[in-house]
């Protein structure tokens, strides 16, 4: 009777990993002094004009780990292939973080903006649906002992989530709300000034969703093989005493 | 193994708390800029320009931007904690069971075990 192998798991980050981490907290200083030092106060808001540089990065990163989740749902759904659903998950997982910094830091600003800290906007109801399909995503992946089924349904959502990216997107141009519209938009734009604080923060958010949805992946991975080599060892007998 | 994982708490908590002093400092030259006031909601949602001469701020935005700013760092690092916690467990459940299965798999090749 032929016996499990032993998974010959490695729990060592790889040098890629080591580098893209290194590569992030210089771009983190970099962005800072950009932002605090380099780019100039505005003239309308102020200084709290300041959370733009993190917001709209924060905002872009979501757009990417929510959009590896549904695709990676969508391949999942297509190959049952284990490594699309860990990516899933992580996409899904860091998406939603990234979602919670878009609305609690947006708020921020629009109380000096918009004298109000939430108005019902297209682009902000649209950004909170989207938070509310991928973290009923989370909820369904957390319960105990995930199955197929569960997975398949959680795909399933993932994909559906992704139909309200584009919405999101292009909301402000479809329905005005108040939203400011400086990147896309007609009016003045950045002043130059600013433009190089928000690369930055663009160049370093890129890279933090990157570094932080593979070692998330990397974690589902192993914990996927943990799992199989349990329930393989588990229908031997071979964990009976322990 | 316990003390290398309490060198790198250590190790992890001083890198948070330079990160955080690098913070301050930043925002605190940030302050040094004076700010203005005044304009339409059209001007601020299409255009951002940079100010011209000294001017006052009617709501605070100093308090308004830490909190944004304490809400993204400490979101991010919650999280990589999170990450680096799960990460322990399941590498610790998988040597577990990894060094079971080996363990069983030999005594049942062992002779005689049948």
């Amino acid at each position: 009777m032929p016996q499990p192998t032993p998974a010959r798991t490695t729990t060592a980050r790889p040098v890629v990993l080591s580098i893209l981490t290194a590569a992030c907290a210089l771009l983190l200083l970099a962005a800072l002094y950009a932002i605090f030092v380099v780019a100039p106060v505005e003239k309308q808001m102020g200084i709290v004009q300041k959370i733009f540089y993190f917001h709209v990065p924060s905002a872009y990163a979501m757009y990417v780990g929510f959009t590896v989740s549904a695709v990676s749902s969508a391949v999942y759904l297509a190959k049952h292939d284990e490594r699309w659903d860990a990516f899933a998950v992580a996409g899904a997982e860091v998406g939603s973080l990234f979602c919670v910094i878009v609305l609690v830091t947006g708020p921020l600003w629009a109380r000096k903006a918009w004298g109000t800290f939430w108005t019902w906007d297209p682009r902000l109801t649209t950004t909170l649906l989207a938070g509310m399909v991928f973290f009923a995503y989370l909820v369904l992946r957390s319960f105990g002992s995930v199955g197929e089924v569960e997975k398949r349904f959680a795909a399933g959502l993932a994909v559906f989530g992704l139909l309200d990216l584009p919405i999101i997107h292009f909301s402000v141009q479809r329905w005005r709300g108040t939203h400011p519209t400086v990147i896309t938009g007609k009016g003045g734009g950045l002043h130059p000034d600013m433009k190089p604080a928000l690369l930055l923060g663009f160049v370093f958010f890129t890279a933090l969703v990157a570094l932080l949805i593979w070692q998330r992946a990397r974690v589902e991975r192993l914990r996927q093989r943990c799992e199989a080599l349990e329930i393989e060892a588990a229908e031997r007998g071979l964990l009976e005493e322990g | 193994m316990s003390q290398r994982r309490a060198v790198r708490q250590i190790v992890s908590a001083a890198s948070a708390a330079v990160l955080m002093a690098a913070i301050f400092v930043c925002v605190a030259s940030a302050f040094a800029q004076e700010q203005p006031a005044g304009a339409t909601a059209d001007d601020r949602a299409q255009a951002f320009q940079a100010v011209t001469g000294a001017t006052k701020e009617d709501v605070p935005g100093g308090p308004l931007l830490i909190a944004a700013y304490a809400v993204v760092w400490l979101s991010v690092f919650g999280y990589v904690l999170r990450l680096g916690r799960l990460h322990g467990d399941v590498a610790q459940s998988l040597a577990r069971v990894e060094s079971a299965v080996t363990r069983a798999s030999a005594q049942a090749r062992a002779p005689g075990s049948e």
